[in-house]
């Protein structure tokens, strides 16, 4: 069954200026933003953090007392990329039996991303 | 160790100052989120918001050692309650520090 979808286009340029977001453990964890860093295309990287992060948000009905930080980006072995949840909202996810699928565009200075929550797990 | 008002004004003036308001305008008024990125002259959507959130946080871990992070609420939430969302996370930190 689906329980809701999310989506958000966002600028790269909006992001070049930025440089709170930057720092771990106030909108992106740790590793989040350590991966950004290493990443070939540090923006870029972070944008999709960002637009993953604000698609989820759209798809999700209100939840009460959840942090951007419990909403972690992470990519597999294929590079496709999944969120790993934590805290109220990984305990709300689970009590539901929900399951969230993201999906990144990259394309001419823009970073599309789909999120579809629903409570079938998937390939 | 800041004391409860001292941390909440503290957050008042710091997110201020990145939102380009005065205090009394964002809190006094207690706006919404939304009403804020249209009052605020560096501010055009929820990506300039979350910046000036993560930069009182930022601000905070600095100069007080204290990690807070952002709360994911609507944009139709008024700053009251990211207020009280950012102290919460605050003073449990400074209370476990203490304890």
């Amino acid at each position: 069954m689906l329980i809701g979808l999310g989506h958000d286009l966002q600028a790269l340029e909006e992001l070049q200026p930025l440089e709170g977001l930057w720092e771990p453990g106030a909108f992106f964890t740790e590793a989040e933003a350590a991966r950004f860093e290493w990443s070939p295309s540090p923006v870029e990287s972070l944008a999709a953090g960002f637009s993953s992060k604000e698609a989820l948000f759209k798809a999700l009905p209100p939840i009460e007392g959840w942090y951007w930080t419990d909403a972690e980006l992470h990519h597999d072995e294929r590079h496709a990329p999944h969120f790993r949840f934590h805290g109220v909202l990984r305990e709300f996810m689970e009590r539901q039996g929900w399951y969230a699928k993201l999906s990144i565009s990259h394309s001419g200075g823009f970073v599309s991303t789909v999120v579809i929550v629903s409570t079938l797990k998937g390939p | 160790m800041l004391n409860a008002e001292e941390l909440k004004a503290y957050i008042q003036t710091k997110f201020s100052e990145h939102a380009c308001l005065s205090p009394n305008e964002v809190f006094g008024a207690d706006l919404t989120l939304a009403a804020i990125i249209t009052r605020s002259e560096r501010m055009t959507n929820s990506v300039d918001l979350m910046e000036a959130f993560a930069r009182t946080s930022n601000a905070l871990r600095k100069e007080h050692g204290i990690r807070v992070r952002l709360p994911a609420l609507a944009l139709d939430t008024p700053i009251s309650k990211v207020l009280e969302a950012f102290l919460q996370e605050a003073q449990r930190q400074q209370e476990g520090r203490a304890a």
